[in-house]
């Protein structure tokens, strides 16, 4: 059977090599690097020889320079099988040196044998271009040994760069603490409560409730606020500018109770039956107002049962605005 | 070429210095306006019709507080990511409010620079998510060495 030479410095890749190889049945040599692949050559002479081309003490390009050097190797198929130099430039070179083949790392099992049958099979001396001269060879080369150090003088800079970025993250402080918001709010806490105690306008921190005040139900009173008998307070401060009222209702939001007080309810006697109604999750207002009245000296004052929205369910009348 | 100056400038501490100084004043300053007069703030927060009336004067009472620490925090650049976050949930918290009211054609003010303050409104709710957007940088690129550095100074350890 033919014999091959492989030669990497990458252990594990000659192992895998070799299998693939003894798997077809070839007589398989290793060699760690160029040096050693030359000297191994000229004392076995094999039939084919793969080679990595980044090892150390001699690399690939050398190595297959001597090899076409050599009256008895130079005849002998060359493969480059490579994961450092992928470039096409690289494999220019490689096969402008006599190379036969130029194989990218990794390849599958089955590419690997048919490459190196077709190698064989054929005149590696014909197939083969012409290697370049001397010059040519070395200019060649310093081409490509610059274009590599520049690609890995990038390489090395954007690690360093994610490095420097990795280290200044560490030393951030962690992305939340709970600590920020125990501080946050612990000391918004403990000056609002002192300074609202200090404050003269300050108020407490949880309101009294309004006194409770008497509800009426729409269905219980709607007979005589037709009849005119029911005079109906809007409270809700909201109304007093969108006009959304039960028809014929009187809009006294809590901030203008005074004005609107005297303006709308001084014709009315003390014992006028008035019907309050307006409030939601932040205010009370009926309460509020019913509770005014009620302090200014009106008797028969309550507070309409589910307010407006219940109104307008039953589908009692609302003023022209407020309905829909 | 004009994509990485704007991404470099969006991820630069710098811009977040100058964000955390203009967030922080305009929360501290905001805060002034309330912190003496909680019993306007609270008719303005009750105005909302969203908070549960029991809580009205506690919120109108503390807000303000929240607001003055947290900006003053981002000023001085104490604890400024948590800053950030707290007054970022207020921005958002207040823009839903806003949008809230916006759409139930509620015609109240919004009470932010000052106990009473102006109509809510689109003008509003543009504000607030712009200075939403600025806490986020914040919170995302500021570096808080500046205040460490001055506590070490301050403290005499290296």
């Amino acid at each position: 059977m033919p014999s091959i030479l492989i030669v990497d410095d990458n252990s594990q890749n000659l192992y895998l090599l070799e299998l693939i190889l003894k798997a077809e049945g070839y007589e398989v040599v290793t060699a760690e690097n160029g040096e050693e692949a030359l000297r191994v050559a000229r004392q076995m002479v094999p039939d084919l020889i793969i080679t990595d081309i980044f090892m150390p003490v001699m690399d690939g390009f050398v190595l297959c320079r001597e090899w076409k050097k050599d009256e008895r190797l130079e005849s002998i198929p060359f493969i480059f099988y490579t994961a450092t130099y992928t470039d096409p430039k690289d494999e220019n070179y490689a096969l402008s040196l006599g190379a036969e083949v130029f194989l990218t790392k990794p390849q599958e099992p089955e590419k690997i044998r048919e490459v190196v049958r077709e190698a064989l099979s054929r005149n590696a001396g014909e197939a083969a271009a012409r290697p370049m001269d001397e010059i040519e060879t070395l200019l060649g080369y310093s081409q490509v040994l610059s274009r590599k150090l520049e690609q890995k003088a990038s390489q090395l800079e954007k690690a360093r760069t994610e490095l420097a970025e990795i280290s200044t993250a560490g030393n951030r402080p962690c992305l939340l603490s709970a600590l920020d918001f125990v501080i946050i709010f612990g000391l918004s806490i403990l000056l609002a409560i002192t300074f609202n105690i200090s404050n003269p306008s300050g108020i407490p921190f949880f309101p009294d409730p309004p006194d409770k005040v008497p509800a009426v139900d729409p269905f219980a009173m709607v007979e005589e606020y037709r009849q005119g008998r029911i005079l109906l307070i809007d409270a809700m401060p909201a109304n007093f500018y969108n006009k959304r009222h039960i028809k014929g209702a009187v809009n006294i939001p809590m901030s203008l109770f005074d004005i609107m007080y005297s303006i709308n309810l001084s014709q009315y006697g003390r014992d006028q039956k008035i019907v309050v109604y307006g409030n939601s999750i932040s205010g009370p207002y009926d309460l509020q107002v019913a509770g005014k009245l009620m302090l200014a000296g009106y008797t028969d004052v309550k507070v309409l049962e589910g307010g407006l929205t219940t109104w307008e369910a039953m589908g009692f009348p609302l003023d022209a605005k407020g309905s829909k | 070429m004009i994509t990485i100056s704007i991404n470099r400038l969006i991820r630069s501490e710098y811009l977040s210095l100058a964000l955390r100084i203009y967030v922080g004043y305009l929360f501290v300053y905001a805060s002034l306006g309330k912190i003496p007069h909680p019993a306007q703030f609270a008719e303005v927060i009750a105005d909302y019709r969203l908070i549960p009336f029991m809580f009205v004067n506690a919120t109108a009472i503390l807000l303000p507080w929240i607001e003055f620490v947290a900006g003053f925090f981002l000023i001085i650049g104490y604890r400024s990511r948590g800053s950030a976050i707290v007054i970022g949930m207020l921005l958002f918290t207040s823009t839903v409010m806003i949008l809230i009211n916006m759409y139930q054609a509620a015609p109240i003010t919004c009470g932010c620079y000052d106990a009473v303050g102006e109509p809510i409104g689109w003008k509003k709710v543009m504000e607030n998510t712009f200075t939403l957007f600025f806490s986020a940088q914040i919170f995302c690129f500021d570096k808080p060495e500046l205040f460490r550095k001055l506590g070490n100074l301050l403290l005499g350890s290296s």
